[in-house]
């Protein structure tokens, strides 16, 4: 999220109407509320996060506060994120302004900090992989952590990287019913895929009794696998607002910035999928 | 005991409280408009965009102008910096005695903590991006950054962020049970998983919300160099600061996610029973590669900008262009790229593999050609220069002088034997000291100086400014100069009180060490005390800038882009007019290609 | 092995520029051929792979960006060129107040 950004300049030269067409507050140019408030909400899920900390450490306040402030958080941010996105793409996008340019090149970047990000689990695997390969929880010794539910969760992301890409190349045609019925597909395949990692959990959790602190391999399993979900889920809402914009009307084959990035960030988290499978599902059990 | 904390404790709020209210002060909220801010500039670039803002308070929560977010970003650091700096002053107090006189061992070790924190990333790594924010846009000609709103998120992470990282000190007089973290800035594990106490936890949770927005700052910084340039900018005149910044957040865009997950790791670790930095897993050795993996291209994300700031202001006063201009781009790439390939030489001790133990040493020699090629640029613009010794002028020359001391006793540090006898001792503290206070804080203090009239429209007194610079260089010359000695000895950093027996070393001598340099330590705060009064009085009362040249640079042809701005400012806010023919026919040695081609048309 | 890739590629100012980064791969170089010759601690594969890919991978990248960025600048220096201007060091310092570019409102969007 943090790679898109825009602007507003207060003009209404647009044909359409929206619900909102000034930014918040009017009449003062380029000022706006709207990152002062969203980053107030990014800072809320740290605050919740330290009351939750300081509530299992200390007897000073209940347990439920922290989330309560973390869930109180999500709504400001995103309340933040659609006051900015709104006037910054959703209403820009009418005005025809842009510099996808810039964009396109932020989402490069932030796809490289985020090999730094999945970088430091990776390493952690690797480490435990050469000098502290032992104590292994019964699902790897039995090599049933690879089952066929990661099999068939890893080919629906497979395919829906290629239905994203088809729908882009669709929207290139100008052919918008196909972009928008390739699209929707993909961000199906992208929610069936959530499903299927919380299936995974639960049944780990509930039935194989591989909980995050069965030792060395948990931590890398729900650490690196955890990371991931939070990024498929972070893509499959780029993709839903993409989905949204593209049910109004907005994006063709000239304007396309924010299919493109969506389509990026979803492209990098299926391959990381695919090295996480093949290290960490399939690296654990052979050679065992 | 606790009566003591809370005495300091209170102290440092106290002061807090009191560097805030003057700072609140020095930003007027209801009269201050930056430069042109007010007045209709027409079709000259700046201004345009940012002509409208909201009275009072409310602009700066809505700003997303990229020179008050400058602004912002360096009230921040400063605010900071004088946290920081209070901490190491009752640290450097304990110190001058070899006893535990007037804290305990536990605040001595929070204050420690908090020193190295808040210097590192509460204090440096925004008072850089104050400087980049105000000026990469000026001079590399774009209206704003690539992403400004990116750019107002990315500053108001940092206040939440500091105050987790701080609330230790704020919770610990209360009786809580939350104290500040006693991990020291490395966070190393076992001792950083292991303390039970939640202020640990909420530094953890700050340090990872700074680091966010530090991410989020150089994807915009990077972003706006490659396409925002204007048109007549390219890359074989795209200034020094902007270089050494595009590889500065280069190297923030690797490190500082890094530094993120394992941060992220080490809370699980504390508080859901994982094994990351674990015997039984990671081992706490994963967390010292992690961390220095990060660490290590740290310290050149706090030292490149700096070398790009005097590279950048060094010759507007020697009279002559940067000698070498092309070497010094080139070498800070070179430091971006092997900066990745050293960080081990901070573990040399830790019983890792002697062959790759070695390679490393190897990469760490080689790093410090690049940065050895660039003091020698800064010597050699100098050599037969016509120097004026201005307050800008004499930061970045002490900062030349700090470097080669600072610098060369860091290739000792490099070379496995030495490093080995001198691993943990005052000495590596000696020698970062020289880097982080003597070059960091110097450029940074050289750039508030130079740009100060633009960023207020008015001229410091030049006479406090020099107090400022000569208690500021003495006093850290001999702190440091003296820890270097202290480290020869074999004092142990990290240490509340070194009441230890005479047969280790000379009790004596290190006495007197740590007195001077306690009292070098009470010249550097008195120096800055001059300068916090400098810059708010001049802030308010200081001369107003009449000339938009304030530094003479249009005499050596030295009149920057951002003094340009400057000056097509004020004339709009003199008689609007759009297109004023400066000094039209003045010689202008590095004066630009745009003249040139005004004189091939002339032709 | 320095940074010199090809004489057409860089021009002689260029490649002295350059220069600069040979040095440290030089360094580099020195050590890895010490290595290789000098074992006072035994080969074992993993340790020595890393011990090698420690100093090769470093040098590598610092050859192919010391490579990438001279293009770069050489590239934009003929640019400039064949626009009939003359270089300046330091961008634009170019003395009256016309400088600001004209304002392209430029940010943003879709």
């Amino acid at each position: 999220m943090a790679i898109e950004e825009a602007d507003d300049h207060g003009q209404d030269g647009h044909g359409h109407h929206l619900p909102a067409v000034e930014d918040w507050p009017k009449g003062f140019g380029e000022a706006s509320w709207w990152p002062f408030v969203t980053a107030l909400g990014a800072a809320g899920f740290y605050i919740g996060a330290s009351l939750y900390v300081i509530a299992t450490r200390t007897d000073l306040l209940g347990v439920a506060v922290g989330p309560a402030v973390f869930v109180g958080s999500v709504f400001l941010f995103l309340a933040g994120l659609y006051g900015w996105v709104y006037h910054a793409f959703v209403k820009a996008y009418w005005d025809g302004e842009g510099h996808s340019r810039g964009l396109r090149f932020a989402m490069v970047l932030f796809l490289g900090s985020e090999v730094a990000t999945f970088g430091a689990g990776f390493v952690y695997y690797f480490f435990i992989r050469t000098s502290a390969w032992e104590n292994l929880p019964h699902l790897v010794e039995s090599g049933n952590v690879l089952s066929s539910l990661v099999i068939v969760n890893t080919i629906i992301l497979v395919i829906s990287s290629v239905t994203l890409h088809y729908a882009h190349v669709a929207l290139h045609e100008n052919n918008r019913k196909r972009f928008l019925r390739l699209l929707g597909v993909t961000l199906l395949l992208g929610v069936v895929f959530i499903g299927g990692q919380a299936l995974e959990y639960y049944e780990f959790i509930i039935h194989e009794d591989f909980t995050i602190t069965e030792g060395a391999y948990a931590s890398a399993f729900y650490g690196l696998t955890g990371l991931h979900g939070l990024h498929v889920t972070l893509g499959a809402v780029l993709l839903g607002i993409v989905f949204v914009r593209a049910l109004y009307g907005q994006y063709d084959a000239e304007h396309d910035t924010s299919v493109s990035t969506a389509s990026m960030y979803w492209h990098f988290v299926d391959a990381v999928w695919i090295f996480l499978v093949v290290v960490l599902y399939a690296g654990a059990i052979v050679l065992g | 005991m606790a009566v003591e904390q809370l005495a300091l404790t209170v102290l440092m709020g106290i002061l807090l409280v009191a560097v805030a209210g003057l700072v609140s002060r020095m930003v007027d909220w209801r009269s201050y408009t930056p430069l042109g801010g007010a007045s209709a500039i027409g079709g000259s670039g700046y201004g345009g965009g940012h002509a409208e803002k909201p009275a009072g308070i409310v602009r700066w929560f809505t700003t997303v102008d990229h020179k008050d977010i400058g602004i912002l970003y360096g009230i921040y650091a400063l605010v900071a910096f004088f946290w920081g700096g209070a901490a190491v002053l009752l640290m450097r107090a304990e110190l001058a005695a070899p006893g535990f006189d007037i804290m305990e061992a536990a605040f001595y070790n929070s204050l420690l903590t908090s020193h190295g924190i808040t210097m590192l990333f509460l204090f440096g790594t925004p008072i850089i991006a104050a400087f980049s924010n105000y000026f990469i846009p000026l001079l590399i000609g774009a209206d704003d950054m690539a992403f400004p709103r990116i750019n107002a998120i990315a500053f108001w992470l940092l206040p939440p962020g500091a105050i987790l990282i701080w609330a230790g000190f704020f919770t610990a007089p209360l009786g809580l049970g939350i104290d500040p973290a006693q991990t020291s800035w490395t966070m190393y594990t076992p001792l950083s998983a292991e303390q039970a106490n939640a202020g640990v936890d909420l530094m953890l949770l700050g340090l990872h919300l700074t680091g966010v927005s530090a991410t989020m700052g150089a994807i915009n910084f990077i972003a706006t160099i490659f396409t925002e340039r204007g048109d007549d900018v390219n890359w074989a005149n795209l200034d020094i600061f902007s270089w050494t910044i595009l590889t500065q957040s280069a190297l923030i865009l690797f490190a500082f996610p890094l530094l993120g997950s394992a941060l992220i790791m080490l809370l699980l670790d504390r508080n859901f029973a994982t094994t990351f930095f674990a015997v039984e897993g990671g081992s706490p050795i994963l967390w010292q590669h992690l961390f220095w993996f990060f660490g290590h291209p740290e310290v050149y994300i706090l030292v490149l900008p700096p070398m790009g700031l005097v590279s950048w202001i060094l010759p507007k006063f020697s009279g002559r262009k940067l000698f070498g201009f092309k070497f010094v781009v080139y070498s800070t790439l070179a430091i971006g790229v092997l900066s990745f390939g050293v960080w081990a030489h901070h573990m040399f001790s830790t019983g890792m593999d002697p062959r790759i133990r070695a390679s490393f040493m190897a990469v760490s020699l080689a790093i410090a050609i690049p940065s050895a090629v660039k003091t020698f640029n800064w010597i050699t613009t100098m050599w037969n220069g016509r120097l004026r010794l201005t307050a800008p002028m004499l930061f970045c020359i002490g900062f030349i002088s700090n470097f080669v001391i600072g610098g060369i006793t860091g290739v000792f540090l490099a070379a496995i034997p030495v490093d080995l006898v001198l691993h943990d001792t005052y000495y590596v503290v000696g020698h970062f000291h020289y880097i982080v206070m003597g070059m960091i804080a110097f450029a940074g203090m050289g750039a508030l100086y130079y740009w100060f009239p633009i960023v207020t429209g008015r001229m410091y007194q030049r006479t406090l400014a020099k107090w400022h610079f000569w208690l500021s260089m003495i006093g850290t010359n001999i702190t440091f100069f003296a820890f270097l000695v202290l480290g020869y000895l074999g004092m142990p950093r990290r240490y509340a009180t070194y009441q230890f027996d005479g047969a280790i070393a000379p009790l004596a001598q290190v006495t007197t060490l740590h007195q001077i340099s306690t009292v070098g330590a009470f010249i550097i705060g008195i120096g800055q005390v001059v300068w916090a009064w400098n810059m708010v009085q001049s802030w308010y009362e200081g001369p107003e800038v009449e000339d938009a040249d304030p530094w003479n640079l249009k005499d050596d042809g030295m009149f920057g882009r951002e003094f340009q701005w400057f000056e097509a400012q004020k004339l709009a806010a003199d008689g609007g007019e759009e297109e004023v023919a400066t000094d039209g026919g003045g010689v202008r040695p590095d004066g630009g290609y745009r003249r040139a081609v005004r004189r091939v048309d002339d032709e | 092995m320095v940074s010199e890739p090809d004489a057409k590629t860089f021009d002689r100012e260029t490649l002295l520029d350059l220069v600069v980064n040979a040095i440290p791969l030089g360094i580099i170089l020195f050590f890895i051929l010490v290595f290789a010759l000098v074992n006072p601690f035994g080969s074992d594969p993993v340790n020595t792979a890393i011990q090698f890919s420690i100093m090769i991978v470093t040098g590598l990248a610092l050859l192919v960006l010391t490579y990438v960025s001279g293009k770069a600048v050489s590239e934009a220096e003929d640019e400039l060129e064949e626009q009939g201007l003359e270089l300046s060091e330091e961008a634009g310092a170019d003395g009256t107040a016309e400088t600001t570019a004209p304002a392209e409102t430029e940010d943003d969007t879709a």
